[in-house]
């Protein structure tokens, strides 16, 4: 009885401390460089393309667009950005 | 007589344009088997003697550095110290505000003490472009520089926080699908499996210290074209055959990706210039 008693308290405690670690694990620092920074600096290297630069816009959008189940879903500041 | 003058015209005119038929159909071709063989002989026999003929274009870079008073130019050691010099760029300088890596420096001491115009520094570091055995000034001076360094270990110094922010871009574009074919730098150059162009091993920035082996080793001299190719164009060949569009030399777009790589490659010693097929 006291055996199974034990078992149980130490199972309890390990479920328990698992996810309380899984929250002390700082999130990983993404560095500070923004999309349209990234950008920038793509562009920068490059003789002007308007075929390219649509084809990044439109892969933006799309990227964009899977993140919402529908239009409606959409937050009007995304939207703004298709 | 007038019908036989006129006939003969006719086929002279002809005969004439078979002729630069033929000439042209035989500038289009590419090398037969036999001259195939004998390039992948010559490249055999000069990586068994352990000649590289890139060397010369060092020894003309040397006068050419002080052609166009590179003898002033700050790389990071101060004014006209070579020595080592790849191994800690790409850096930020403040005189330029900006981080630079070799060639890209090299394009804005051009201007600074070679008196240049951003046009003609293009022109001057992109003149061996689409050709082969040129033997161009620009070439000759990253070369020249490039050696001074070897036996180096490269040291970019990613705790700066410029050099760090471009060495995010660099990996960001690095990966980033682009291009009508949506190709990325990745496609061919990261990932555990081995993959192949032909009979060329790929590198992959994945796999331990194959990054550094990569980029120790440029400028490299190439068998096929007979003269060497800098980083710069690298990357340019790269995004022509990805498709991408025309590639600008010493932009930020350059600079990026060499913060990447190098950075990526700290602590792999410079043995330059390399050999290629």
């Amino acid at each position: 009885m006291r055996k199974t008693l034990f078992l149980g308290l130490l199972a309890i405690g390990l479920v328990g401390i698992s996810p309380a670690q899984q929250k002390k694990q700082p999130t990983k620092k993404k560095a500070g460089v923004k999309p349209e920074e990234v950008r920038r600096v793509l562009l920068s290297g490059f003789e002007q393309d308007p075929k390219f630069l649509w084809k990044i816009e439109q892969d933006e959008s799309q990227r964009i667009c899977s993140q919402y189940p529908s239009m409606e879903a959409m937050p009007p500041r995304q939207y703004k950005r298709l | 007589m007038r019908k036989i003058l006129l006939t003969s015209a006719v086929f002279g005119l002809a005969y004439a344009g078979f002729l630069g038929y033929q000439t042209v159909k035989a500038q289009d071709q590419e090398l037969s088997p036999e001259e195939e063989i004998r390039l992948v002989q010559e490249f055999n026999r000069m990586m068994a003697e352990g000649i590289n003929p890139g060397e010369i274009w060092a020894e003309m870079g040397k006068e050419a550095f002080k052609k166009y008073n590179l003898d002033k130019c700050d790389f990071g050691l101060g004014p006209g110290k070579i020595e080592g010099a790849l191994a800690q760029l790409p850096r930020y300088f403040p005189d330029a505000k900006r981080v630079m890596d070799l060639e890209t420096r090299i394009g804005w001491c051009l201007q600074q003490y070679a008196g240049m115009t951003p046009e003609q520094v293009k022109k001057f570091a992109t003149q061996c472009w689409g050709k082969s055995q040129c033997m161009g000034e620009y070439d000759a001076i990253v070369m020249y520089v490039s050696m001074a360094s070897n036996g180096h270990k490269i040291n970019v110094n990613l705790k700066d926080p410029q050099v760090k922010r471009m060495h995010e871009i660099g990996k960001q574009i690095y990966y980033a699908r682009l291009g009508p074919w949506d190709f990325n730098c990745a496609t061919c150059h990261a990932g555990q499996k081995e993959a192949r162009i032909r009979a060329t091993r790929l590198w992959s920035a994945d796999r331990p210290g194959e990054a550094g082996q990569a980029v120790s080793i440029f400028p490299k001299y190439l068998v096929r074209w007979a003269q060497p190719m800098t980083m710069h164009y690298r990357y340019a060949e790269c995004m022509r055959q990805m498709r991408w569009p025309t590639f600008e030399p010493h932009s930020d777009l350059a600079v990026a990706l060499s913060t990447f790589l190098y950075g990526t490659a700290n602590g792999t010693e410079i043995k330059v210039p390399g050999i290629g097929r």
